[in-house]
């Protein structure tokens, strides 16, 4: 095996702990001193970008994956519907503004404007894992306010799958070729019911379920359980769809995973 | 949508509130290995796209943050507070961009721009979200529970 494979993620452990530490004794944030030594790593060694890139690419997939995950873990359905329309409108007014504003600024800098609404896109979306260490107060996640916040990202997690469906078909734009209508709106539909499944057993069947192996006396074969439903549920990679939607409408191999799921 | 469904056991909710460590140093991770992937000489050499991303998460999307949670009718104090801590960008930036990088529909710039600009923001909001708490904005004194 590849010795990068094994030499790269000890160094980022090692960074992070080290950027942590320095961190903690400035009496910083841990967070910054993440983020630093990241970058720190980034000048000190140029090469270790571009020779181990495939290696980077592949741990930050990872921990995105898992990070999503997590996410999904604590996606807040109660709480969009205790909120009624407030999460809804609020998230996808904030969303479709930030992407408006992306578009906006590629107009008056003269970027394709396929770039303006990527940049746009991946520029309104906020990270519900940073949110919920933002909030480190019992106050703060309770009050109104802080269930408003987390129901947004909420929706915003609801909302990339849409996102990444439509942004490639936008990808004409670039080109001044036409924009594909019906493709899109066939990837749309499709997802649109694989997710209004995945809801329905997560909010109605499994909760059931869950009461029946509360039976099970052993807690660390329940968590098992649970995690097995979750990937039978949707594959080892959660963020593999919204890859494979976006590949499919450029005729790359992928395309046959969305069918089965 | 594995999350999702993972999170409908009860079970795997305890076990998630037991793993927090763990999603955070997976955090931690995730911040360096992002850090080290951006080309910082890059954006050294063209600064532009890096500038305008950093302006699009922190005036563009804190002003419609704080528009929007204002409509509702809280405090100027907290809603400044609430936009601080929903401009960040994290993993599902990261996954659209380098979707989008991928097909070529952003140049090498754009996304580099962007994984620069989560490195940055990140702690920028835990900085200016310290310096929110430490004048009362949030945590309980100045923004009404639930139930009131």
């Amino acid at each position: 095996m590849n010795a990068a494979a094994y030499f790269i993620p000890a160094i980022l452990v090692l960074m992070a702990a080290l950027g942590g530490a320095i961190a903690l004794k400035l009496h910083r944030p841990l967070i910054i001193g993440y983020a630093l030594a990241g970058m720190v790593l980034a000048f000190l060694v140029p090469p270790f970008s571009l020779a181990n890139l495939h290696t980077l690419d592949v741990m930050a997939q990872i921990e995105a994956t898992l990070l999503m995950f997590w996410a999904g873990l604590e996606l807040r359905f109660r709480l969009i519907v205790e909120l009624k329309w407030i999460a809804i409108a609020i998230g996808i007014l904030g969303t479709l503004f930030s992407i408006v504003l992306g578009l906006g600024t590629a107009y008056w800098l003269r970027l394709p404007a396929a770039q303006g609404l990527a940049l746009g896109a991946a520029t309104s979306l906020s990270s519900t894992i940073v949110l919920s260490r933002l909030m480190i107060t019992e106050g703060d996640s309770q009050s109104r306010l802080g269930k408003i916040m987390l129901g947004v990202t909420s929706v915003q997690e609801l909302g990339l799958i849409p996102i990444a469906i439509v942004l490639p078909s936008l990808h004409g734009l670039n080109a001044m070729e036409t924009v594909q209508i019906a493709p899109v709106a066939m990837l749309l539909g499709k997802e649109a019911l694989i997710l209004a499944a995945v809801i329905l057993l997560a909010v109605k069947l499994l909760p059931r379920l869950g009461v029946w192996t509360k039976r099970v006396r052993d807690r660390e074969l329940r968590v098992i359980g649970a995690i097995a439903a979750a990937f039978a549920t949707c594959g080892p990679d959660p963020n593999d769809r919204i890859i494979a939607a976006i590949k499919c409408l450029h005729g790359r191999p992928r395309c046959r995973q969305l069918r089965v799921r | 949508m594995g999350g999702l469904v993972a999170g409908s056991f009860e079970s795997a909710k305890e076990a998630a509130a037991q793993l927090i460590p763990l999603r955070n140093a997976c955090l931690a991770l995730f911040l360096v290995t992002i850090g080290a992937h951006v080309d910082p000489y890059r954006l050294i050499a063209n600064p532009l796209p890096l500038i305008v991303a950093l302006l699009l998460i922190i005036l563009g999307k804190t002003l419609i943050w704080t528009v929007l949670i204002r409509l509702l009718r809280n405090p100027l104090e907290s809603t400044v507070f609430a936009a601080i801590g929903l401009r960040q960008i994290g993993e599902f930036s990261y996954v659209l961009v380098r979707a989008a990088y991928e097909i070529g529909l952003v140049e090498r710039e754009i996304y580099n721009a962007v994984l620069g600009a989560l490195v940055l923001t990140i702690p920028l909001s835990f900085l200016l979200q310290n310096i929110a708490r430490s004048r009362g904005f949030l945590g309980g004194q100045r923004v009404q529970p639930a139930n009131d």
